[in-house]
């Protein structure tokens, strides 16, 4: 054993939101007060609040059983409790007509030193994109739904998931909000930030097992300090690509497309023996694998749920919270979905291209990109120099960029341009 | 639209069914009981409580439906409880040189609105939400205002639309947005008519927020002049008292520094001008700069992202010309909303996905025990205009009647000018156009001549000298 992840640990802060009657939240005052009362019928448990969301934190588990033992006893509480005030639980990666993303974040340790998690954030990057189309789960955000599988992970969880530079361990500074972020001044894990607020119990314990299997492998073949210029733009269109499609991505991978499917089916494999320090193995992946085979994800629950609710955000999350009272529900779908076909790489040049109307700034464009800005660059000079966009200044200096189709261009051109972007 | 809260009172399955995924489904017939607003900022009539309705809904399986379980009816079910019969009001620019007012439920909330009409614009008021600006209709049926309604920010606060009005001091996001006012309904001379809205605030005690809109008929827009009094702390304490209620919430800011009873009040307009099209950055926004007039496009934020609050004075603009327009390049649909720049702090935008939410901010006022602060806005439809960072003007078409199209020409100028006339070149001929000049309490002056044009004489064009500078616009044959 590496001396990084020298005891290696897992746990999570889990946010769930708690509702009302009404299907909204029940409010940061309640949500408090709800927190106080669990840590006192759970004085092991360390529950806390983020906003107006319960935060489940159940501690540093040497083992998988020992973390879905402990996250058990506190879902039982937990419904026990919120089940008394009348209110109903939501397990998801957003409220859907409700203000910000939910996430579900894993902590693995135990680190002592900076450098050493500097190295595993690095090492993660190329799995970043996986676990974040495995825990896909926030397919209807502030009313609007159809483009993202995650809209959390596409919208970088308001700036609270973002991807994060690559740097030197020597170099870098300890930063908050990164998709994986050393939380070595905080405490001493580091901390998956990407994944969405997961439904079910079992499924957050088996990704949570994941993710310190594979921070393991990392540390053990000290693998991902050096990164391409390639693999960097990779990992970053694959992000984007795992909130579209979630587990029907088809990511970028070594210089070849390849279907999210055998991504994870290999990180799999790569975290066997990481998992086994918890004392679990594959089969104990229960529902992770399955959801690998039928690439189903959470999203996909949500969608089948909400396709019968005619996009109305307000009645899914009420019939969605009426639907979550049982503790199983999403093992329970899974075992009855089909499975769902891997789709084609999504474009992210017809995408980018899409975003660009007349004079849209170059401040828009990078805030709302997932490429790195000289990626982006690259890709805007593609364009302009294909005659599609120009390029003018605002007064400030600001680069703005305008889709030549939009000003005065023929249907068709503009047609050609979003075929051959 | 509102959205009720229902509990299921009794259930039965008509059918049972396999999706082409091949999930089960379950289709139920329910017997659903009106337990309340599922949205619970927003109130719903009480009249709808307890109300029982039959609904069909469709259930994933093994999740089905039981007795007791609560649902949420979407806005189609919520409409058949809320407001069964259709609404006979409908907007509707006049074809006759007056003006109207009418109550109903345009938009079947279960709350009647004020509908103001007059051969230029229609507008409707909700007095039951905070007696919003909702909609602002011209003569080419375009709404100037977006009304998203399903978007609950923090604090619980909905983005519902149109222009609504905001106190800083009441708290954030305050109550003002949807409380239900009080309002009277005053007939003024030659045609014009006024419609008074009234609340006493909470918070800040002793605050009383009344709005007047205005409607005349050769004016292309509605005025809103809006009376802030304070009857100070003692008043208040007193008044409170008497109700059988203690006073609680006495305000932090209540005693000025010399000892006197004032309060602070800081009054803004927050509107949501609508988005057209698909292409977001078509709909701009002219704002008058030291060298002539800047467009801010409005860029809709990318992949789920919410925006940034932007205060375009931090951009190198002023707000010297007192105006602000807001115009989709290739449609017109253009809105001017008018204010006194001496009063307004801070003018800004914030891009969201539902549409640009633009605030208009005034500076703060103290109001002595007593006293009153005013401030006013004028919001205008038009189809053409020209604007230099000095002076505006705007060409609106109305709906055409017997004595053929109405126009309204309306500058807004910086210059100091008695009087003010436009010389109209149209097919038929040319003619001058006198225009008059309106003071606006609290939004400044600005100058207004009408005429009507047969509909054979458009196009036509209208040209404006002031101030050393010549403004023309085109009024194309459509609105």
């Amino acid at each position: 054993m590496s001396r990084a992840l020298e005891p290696l640990t897992v746990g999570y802060d889990w946010e769930m939101a708690v509702l009302k009657r009404t299907g909204e939240n029940v409010g940061s005052d309640e949500v408090e007060a709800l927190a106080d009362q669990l840590r006192g019928r759970m004085p092991w448990s360390q529950v806390g609040t983020d906003l107006e969301l319960i935060e489940s934190r159940v501690g540093s588990a040497r083992s998988f059983r020992e973390l879905l033992d402990r996250s058990r006893r506190f879902e039982r509480e937990f419904r026990r409790t919120v089940e008394k005030h009348g209110w109903s639980i939501l397990r998801s990666g957003t409220r859907p007509f409700e203000r910000e993303p939910v996430g579900a974040h894993v902590h693995v340790g135990t680190l002592r030193d900076s450098e050493a998690a500097f190295r595993i954030q690095i090492g993660m990057a190329p799995y970043v994109a996986p676990l974040a189309a495995l825990m896909a789960n926030s397919p209807i955000y502030r009313g609007r739904t159809g483009e993202y599988k995650s809209y959390r992970v596409a919208s970088f969880a308001e700036w609270c998931s973002t991807p994060y530079s690559i740097v030197e361990p020597a170099f870098a500074q300890i930063d908050w909000g990164g998709d994986v972020c050393p939380k070595i001044a905080w405490g001493s894990t580091v901390e998956l930030r990407v994944g969405d607020g997961v439904s079910s119990t079992r499924l957050m314990c088996e990704a949570a097992t994941l993710a310190a299997g594979l921070m393991y492998h990392v540390v053990e073949r000290c693998e991902g300090t050096e990164l391409s210029e390639d693999d960097y733009d990779a990992l970053l269109v694959n992000r984007w690509r795992a909130a579209k499609h979630g587990l029907q991505a088809t990511f970028r991978w070594r210089g070849d497309e390849v279907t999210a499917q055998r991504v994870l089916t290999e990180m799999v494999v790569l975290a066997e023996d990481g998992m086994a320090l918890l004392g679990a193995g594959p089969d104990d992946l229960r529902v992770v694998r399955s959801m690998i085979e039928k690439r189903q994800t959470q999203a996909d629950f949500q969608l089948a749920v909400y396709a019968k609710e005619r996009g109305d955000a307000h009645r899914f999350t009420r019939t969605f919270a009426n639907i979550q009272r049982d503790p199983g529900a999403f093992e329970k779908y899974l075992e009855m979905a089909p499975a769902l076909p891997a789709l084609p790489p999504a474009d992210y040049e017809k995408d980018l291209m899409s975003c660009i109307e007349v004079e849209t700034p170059y401040t828009v464009l990078v805030r709302t990109t997932p490429l790195s800005p000289a990626l982006l660059d690259r890709l805007l000079a593609r364009f302009v120099d294909s005659g599609y966009v120009t390029l003018s200044r605002s007064q400030l200096g600001v680069r703005l960029y305008t889709r030549t189709d939009l000003v005065g261009g023929s249907r068709r051109r503009a047609g050609a341009v979003r075929s051959r972007a | 639209m509102r959205r009720l809260l229902a509990k299921v009172v009794g259930t039965k399955v008509e059918k049972r069914y396999r999706d082409g995924d091949g999930l089960r489904w379950a289709r139920y017939v329910l017997r659903v009981r009106i337990e309340g607003s599922a949205v619970s900022s927003l109130a719903v009539p009480d009249r709808v409580l307890g109300k029982e309705i039959t609904i069909k809904r469709d259930f994933l399986l093994p999740w089905g439906v039981a007795k007791g379980d609560l649902l949420v009816l979407d806005k189609g079910e919520s409409s058949r409880v809320l407001c069964p019969r259709a609404s006979s009001v409908r907007g509707r620019c006049l074809a006759s040189w007056r003006t109207e007012l009418s109550a109903g439920d345009v938009d079947g909330d279960g709350f009647d609105e004020d509908v103001f009409s007059s051969p230029f614009l229609w507008a409707v008021v909700q007095p039951h939400l905070g007696a919003r600006l909702v909609s602002l209709v011209a003569c080419d049926g375009r709404d100037r205002f977006a009304r998203p309604y399903d978007h609950t920010m923090g604090g619980k606060y909905i983005l519902l639309g149109g222009a609504e009005g905001a106190i800083l001091e009441e708290g954030c996001p305050g109550e003002l947005w949807k409380t239900a006012f009080d309002r009277t309904v005053s007939e003024e001379c030659e045609g014009a008519l006024a419609v008074r809205y009234e609340h006493a605030l909470k918070s800040p005690e002793g605050v009383r927020f009344q709005k007047t809109v205005r409607l005349e008929p050769g004016f292309p827009g509605v005025v809103e002049r809006y009376t802030i009094r304070y009857a100070g702390k003692a008043e208040a304490k007193s008044r409170d008292q008497a109700g059988g209620r203690a006073a609680e919430n006495e305000g932090p800011r209540r005693d000025s520094e010399d000892g006197k009873d004032t309060a602070r009040v800081t009054f803004e307009i927050r509107m949501l001008p609508a988005v057209v099209g698909d292409v977001g950055s078509l709909n701009t926004f002219l704002i008058p700069g030291p060298r002539g007039v800047v467009t801010v496009r409005y860029h809709r934020p990318g992949y789920g992202h919410r925006g940034r609050w932007r205060d375009w004075r931090d951009e190198h603009v002023n707000l010297r010309g007192g105006f602000l327009v807001s115009r989709h390049e290739g449609r017109g649909n253009i809105l001017v909303v008018l204010f006194d720049p001496s009063r307004v702090g801070v003018l800004g935008i914030r891009s969201d996905y539902e549409g640009p939410r633009i605030s208009v901010r005034h500076v703060p006022r103290e109001i002595a025990k007593g006293g009153r602060a005013e401030f006013g806005a004028a919001f205008l439809v038009g189809h053409a205009l020209a604007a230099t960072g000095n002076t505006l003007l705007l060409a609106t078409r109305g709906r055409g009647g017997p004595r053929g199209v109405p126009i309204a020409l309306s500058v807004r100028t910086r210059a100091r000018v008695r009087k003010l006339t436009a010389r109209v070149a149209t097919a038929a001929g040319r003619r001058v156009v006198r225009l008059e000049p309106r003071t606006l309490t609290g939004a400044g002056r600005v100058y207004v001549g009408t005429a009507h044009l047969s509909r054979a004489a458009f196009p036509a064009t209208a040209t404006v000298e002031v101030g050393g500078e010549r403004l023309t616009v085109r009024m194309g044959s459509k609105a």
